[in-house]
C-alpha cells in the first residue's frame, strides 16, 4: 500500500489521543519506577522481559504516535514490532501522574495497522483462529463444551447462563469444571450455551487490534444469550467481564464473575465451607491479574477481585502473602495482549519472573480468577515455583460446600 | 559514523545495548523541558562501567558529541542531544551497590531511582538528606548531575551536599575516584578529603565534564512524626523577613519541606478546593511547612516558628494546610514530586536560587511576565532551602500551539530574573543562552572543560560550553 494512504490510517489511529500526546511530561514513571509504599516494584512487563528500548514503553508509545502525527517517517517494521509486543496491561496508565493512555493508544493504533493488513503474522493467525474457530487457540469450537460432559450442576432450565469463556473452556478446563462443580455444591445449577453457538466474547480481538472482529464475535454472542431466556450470565474469563458489560440484549442481563455467585452465597447465609483436607501449610498468593485488579483496564478491575479473594482465602483459614507489586500496580503475567502469540519466549519469561516474585515471599500456591493467566502461568511452571491454580479448583479441591439449611 | 561500527566495538564490553532504531530514539530527544531537542544518531544502554569506558572511548576516538542521561525526567535541557550525538543511557546501572550504616552512607549506581533508594533504606529506618522533585522515577545521577532539590532542603539544602564522594569516567576514558575514595583502599567516607573537592566540579555539570558511574550518599535517620502546617503573610517582603529569621535562628532543623506561594497561586489553589472561600480573606504570601523529627522536638519548633511568624504579621493559614498536603496524605509518601503536580498540563519550569531579599522582587518579575504574556498561565513557587531559597517559575502552555512561544517568554523572564539577582540553579539548555553573562566563572569552567574533554565532545552546547 502506498505510504501516504498507510501514514493517513495511522493518524487517524492516533488523532483521539492528540491531548495525550502533547501532555506527557516525560517523568519517566511508565518506564522504571519503584514506589514502596503504592506496590509499585517496576511498572513494565515488556521493558523488563521483552526490551528494554525506550520505543517499548508508555512514554516511547506516545512519543511515537506524536512522531506520526507531526509526519515523521517511521520505519514500519520496528513500529509493528514495539506496538505488537506489549501486553496492553495498563501499568503504564495506572502509574501516570497526569492519567495519560498509553495502553489504550496502543489497541487504537494496532487497529489502524491491523487494518492496512500490517499485523504481524502471529498475531494475525490468532485473530483468523478467533473468526475462524472462536477462540484464539484455533481449537474446534464443537469441542467446546467437551469440558462439562457428564458433570452435575449443568442443567437446561437453570436461570443462570455459564460462560467459561475461550481461556476456561479451551486452556483451563479443570477451572471451568471446579467452577460448575462448586457452584452446583453450592445449589446453583448453570447452563451452558450449545457449542455451535458459543463464540468469544471479542476481548482478545480487542485487544491485538481487530475491533470490528470483536464487535461481531460480540453481537453473535449477545444473539445466543438472548436466545437462552437467561438474564444473568455467570463467566470465568476475567477480560470477559467487561466486553460483555455492554452487550445488547433485550431486557438486558446481569454479567457476573463466577466469583460474585459464591460472595453473594456466602453473605445470604446459603453456603457452608467445609474443608476437604489439610489446606496447604505455606502461605497462599493471589494473583493480581491485570484485568481483575486495573481501574483503567476494565469496570473488573475496578472491583478488585484479588483482594475479596484474598479475604476469603484468609476467612477459610489459609495463609496469604502478597507479592512486593500488587493491587492495581502489579506486574503482568504476560497473558493478555496477544504477547504469548507475538513474542512466546517474551512471554514466558513474564510468567516466570511473575511466579518468582511469589516464590520470594514464600507462597506455595497462585491463586487467580482468572483463567487466562492460569493456563499462561501454568505453561510456564518451572519446578520449585510456586503452583498456579484457579479459585474454584482450590475450592473444589479442599473444600466441600453445602447448602445451608435456611 | 556508521553506527554498526558502534555496535561492533561495545560487543562483548558487558552487555551494552546499542539503539540506532528511529523510534527508540525518539525518547531520547528530550527530557522534561521546553528545550528543543536535537535527533540522535545513536544511544547506548550501559550495564557496566565497562561499557561506559568503552563509549566515552568510542566517541572520542570519532569525535561525535555524547550526552549523557539516566531518567530524562529534569527540566532544564541538561539531557537533550544536538543532532547526530551518541546518548549514553545510565538508567540500567541501576544497583544500590551497599548501604554501610557503619561509614553512614549508601554507594550506588547513577541509574538508582529515588524510589527505590527510599524503599530499601526505608527498610533500616534509614532515609536520604535530599529527595529532589523529579519524584519516584527520578535517578541519583540525573539528580546530582543537574542540582537536585526539594524534601530536605531545609534541613540539608541540596542534593550535591548529600554527596560523600563519586566514581566518575573521565572524558579520555580514566577511572576518578574523588574524595577519600581517591584511595581505593579507603573508599568512601570523606568527601573534604587531600586537596581541593574535586567531586563539587561534576555536580550540576550534566555530564559535560565526564560521566558518573558510582555516587556515595551521605543517609539519616528516618523522622518517626510528622507534620505539616501553612503559615499565611500579608505581604511578600514580611514572608522573606520571617525566612531568614527562622533559617538565622536555625529552626528549620525539622523541616523537611518548605513551599512558599504568591497570591495567585493561593488564590487558585484555596478556591480551586473551596470554591466559597472568602478571597479578601487569603493572605498575599504563605509558606506551607512539613516537619518531621522526634514528636516532643517537632512540637516545640511547630510552636516557635508560629510564633516568630507573628513577628512578622503572619499567621496560621490552616486551610492552605488543608488543600496543599491533601495530596501528600492521600499518597502517603515521604516526597514531593513535580510528577502529578500539574494535572493535565504541560509546564514549562524555570529554576533559580536566590537571597530571600530577592524574594519580592522575584514575584514582581512574573507578574510582569503574567501581563506581558497573558496567553500563558504564570505562576511562581519558592522551596525553602536551610539558607535562601529556590524560586520556580511555572509557566503552564499548551505544547501543539504554545512551543515556541513559552521558549520565548521563558528565556526573557530569565534575563529578568538574572537582573534582579537571581541566578539559575540547574541551568542545562534553558540557561545555556545566558552563561556568557557570568563571567570569568564560565570562562574558568570552558577552560577547564577544554583540559578535561580536548575533543569537546561531552555535551556541547550545555551549560554554554
Amino acid at each position: 500500500m502506498a505510504r501516504d494512504d498507510l501514514s493517513a490510517a495511522l493518524v487517524q489511529g492516533v488523532y483521539p489521543f492528540v491531548e495525550n500526546l502533547y501532555h506527557c511530561l516525560r517523568c519517566n514513571y511508565c518506564v522504571e519506577m519503584r514506589w514502596q509504599e503504592r506496590g509499585i516494584q517496576h511498572v513494565c512487563p515488556t521493558l523488563l522481559h521483552h526490551n528494554p528500548a525506550p520505543g517499548y514503553s508508555g512514554k516511547g508509545y506516545l512519543a511515537t504516535a506524536r512522531a506520526l502525527l507531526e509526519g515523521e517517517e517511521l520505519p514500519i517494521d520496528s513500529l509493528v514490532e514495539r506496538l505488537f509486543n506489549c501486553t496492553t496491561c495498563g501499568n503504564c496508565e495506572e502509574v501516570c501522574p497526569v492519567g495519560l493512555r498509553p495502553a489504550h493508544l496502543v489497541r487504537q493504533v494496532r487497529a489502524a495497522m491491523a487494518a492496512q493488513g500490517l499485523a504481524p503474522a502471529p498475531i494475525a493467525a490468532c485473530a483468523a483462529n478467533v473468526i475462524e474457530h472462536h477462540n484464539p487457540a484455533g481449537a474446534p469450537n464443537e469441542a467446546r463444551n467437551a469440558w462439562a460432559v457428564g458433570l452435575a450442576g449443568i442443567a437446561a432450565d437453570a436461570e443462570t447462563l455459564y460462560l467459561p469463556g475461550c481461556a476456561a473452556s479451551c486452556d483451563a478446563p479443570d477451572e471451568a469444571r471446579a467452577t460448575v462443580s462448586v457452584l452446583h455444591q453450592a445449589g446453583l445449577p448453570l447452563k451452558l450455551l450449545p457449542a455451535d453457538q458459543a463464540r468469544c466474547c471479542g476481548a482478545p480481538l480487542g485487544e491485538i487490534g481487530y475491533s470490528a472482529e470483536a464487535d461481531a464475535e460480540r453481537w453473535q454472542l449477545a444473539a445466543a444469550i438472548e436466545r437462552s431466556g437467561c438474564r444473568r450470565i455467570a463467566v470465568s474469563g476475567a477480560e470477559c467481564v467487561p466486553s460483555l458489560a455492554g452487550v445488547d440484549v433485550t431486557g438486558g442481563v446481569e454479567v457476573l464473575h463466577a466469583f460474585d455467585l459464591v460472595e453473594r452465597a456466602i453473605a445470604e447465609n446459603r453456603i457452608d465451607f467445609k474443608p476437604n483436607t489439610h489446606v496447604p501449610r505455606g502461605p497462599i498468593a493471589v494473583l493480581d491479574s491485570c484485568h481483575l485488579s486495573k481501574p483503567s483496564h476494565s469496570v473488573a478491575g475496578a472491583a478488585d477481585y484479588p483482594r475479596r479473594i484474598r479475604a476469603l482465602l484468609e476467612r477459610l483459614g489459609c495463609r496469604t502473602a502478597e507479592a512486593p507489586d500488587q493491587g492495581s500496580y502489579a506486574i503482568c503475567c504476560g497473558a493478555a495482549g496477544g504477547m504469548p502469540y507475538m513474542s512466546p519466549l517474551s512471554a514466558a519469561r513474564m510468567a516466570e519472573g511473575k511466579l518468582r516474585s511469589f516464590a520470594e515471599v514464600g507462597a506455595v500456591a497462585v491463586i487467580t480468577a482468572s483463567p487466562l493467566c492460569i493456563a499462561h502461568l501454568r505453561r510456564s511452571q518451572i519446578r520449585g515455583l510456586p503452583e498456579a491454580m484457579g479459585i474454584f479448583q482450590f475450592i473444589e479441591t479442599y473444600f466441600r460446600l453445602r447448602p445451608m439449611a435456611r | 559514523m556508521k553506527l554498526s561500527e558502534l555496535r561492533k566495538e561495545l560487543a562483548g564490553q558487558g552487555g551494552a545495548i546499542v539503539l540506532e532504531d528511529k523510534i527508540d530514539l525518539l525518547g531520547y530527544r528530550r527530557d522534561s523541558s521546553i528545550a528543543l531537542g536535537g535527533n540522535p544518531s545513536a544511544a547506548v544502554i550501559a550495564r557496566s562501567v565497562e561499557d561506559v569506558v568503552a563509549t566515552v572511548v568510542a566517541a572520542n576516538r570519532r569525535k561525535v558529541p555524547l550526552y549523557v542521561r539516566a531518567a530524562g525526567s529534569t527540566y532544564a535541557g541538561g539531557a537533550n542531544p544536538c543532532d547526530g550525538a551518541i546518548v549514553l543511557d545510565t538508567s540500567a546501572l541501576r544497583q544500590i551497590l551497599k548501604i554501610d550504616e557503619d561509614r553512614g552512607l549508601a554507594l550506588v549506581e547513577p541509574g538508582v531511582t529515588y524510589g527505590a533508594l527510599l524503599a530499601e533504606l526505608g527498610q533500616r529506618g534509614l532515609t536520604l538528606g535530599v529527595v529532589p522533585l523529579t519524584g519516584a522515577a527520578g535517578t541519583v545521577g540525573g539528580a546530582i548531575a543537574s542540582h537536585g532539590l526539594g524534601t530536605g532542603s531545609p534541613r540539608y539544602q541540596s542534593t550535591g551536599d548529600e554527596v560523600a564522594g563519586l566514581e566518575v569516567v573521565m572524558p579520555n576514558g580514566e577511572i576518578l575516584r574523588t574524595g577519600s575514595a581517591a584511595l581505593a583502599d579507603a573508599g568512601f567516607f570523606a568527601r573534604y578529603a587531600i586537596g581541593p573537592d574535586l567531586t563539587g566540579i561534576f555536580l550540576g555539570a550534566n555530564g559535560s565534564l565526564g560521566v558518573i558511574t558510582k555516587i556515595a550518599l551521605w543517609v539519616h535517620p528516618k523522622p518517626s512524626h510528622q507534620e505539616t502546617f501553612a503559615l499565611g503573610f500579608p505581604d511578600y517582603e514580611s514572608g522573606a523577613r520571617f525566612i531568614s529569621s527562622i533559617q538565622l535562628k536555625e529552626l528549620t532543623h525539622n523541616v523537611w519541606y518548605g513551599a512558599g506561594y504568591e497570591d495567585k497561586a493561593i488564590e487558585a489553589r484555596v478556591t480551586g478546593a473551596r470554591p466559597q472561600f472568602e478571597r479578601a480573606a487569603l493572605p498575599r504570601f504563605c509558606l506551607a511547612l512539613d516537619a518531621r523529627g522526634a514528636r516532643e522536638e517537632v512540637v516545640r519548633d511547630r510552636a516557635r516558628i508560629v510564633a516568630e511568624a507573628s513577628r512578622f504579621g503572619g499567621a496560621d493559614f490552616a486551610v492552605f494546610d488543608e488543600v496543599f498536603f491533601a495530596k501528600l496524605r492521600r499518597d502517603n509518601t515521604f516526597w514531593y514530586s513535580y510528577a502529578g503536580y500539574f494535572a493535565r498540563s504541560m509546564c514549562a519550569l524555570l529554576m533559580c536560587s536566590m537571597a530571600n531579599e530577592t524574594i519580592p522582587r522575584f514575584f514582581r518579575v512574573i507578574e510582569n511576565n503574567r501581563k506581558a504574556y497573558p496567553e500563558l498561565t504564570w505562576a511562581g513557587g519558592l522551596v525553602l532551602c536551610r539558607r535562601g531559597v529556590h524560586g520556580a517559575v511555572i509557566v503552564f502552555y499548551d505544547e501543539r500551539e504554545q512551543w515556541e512561544t513559552v521558549r520565548v517568554a521563558s528565556e526573557r523572564c530569565g534575563a529578568e530574573l538574572l537582573a534582579i539577582g537571581c541566578v539559575p540553579y540547574k541551568s542545562g539548555r534553558v540557561w545555556a543562552p545566558m552563561m556568557e553573562r557570568f563571567r570569568p566563572y564560565h570562562a574558568t569552567l570552558a577552560n577547564l572543560k577544554k583540559v578535561l574533554d580536548p575533543n569537546g565532545i561531552m555535551s556541547p552546547e550545555v551549560l554554554g560550553l
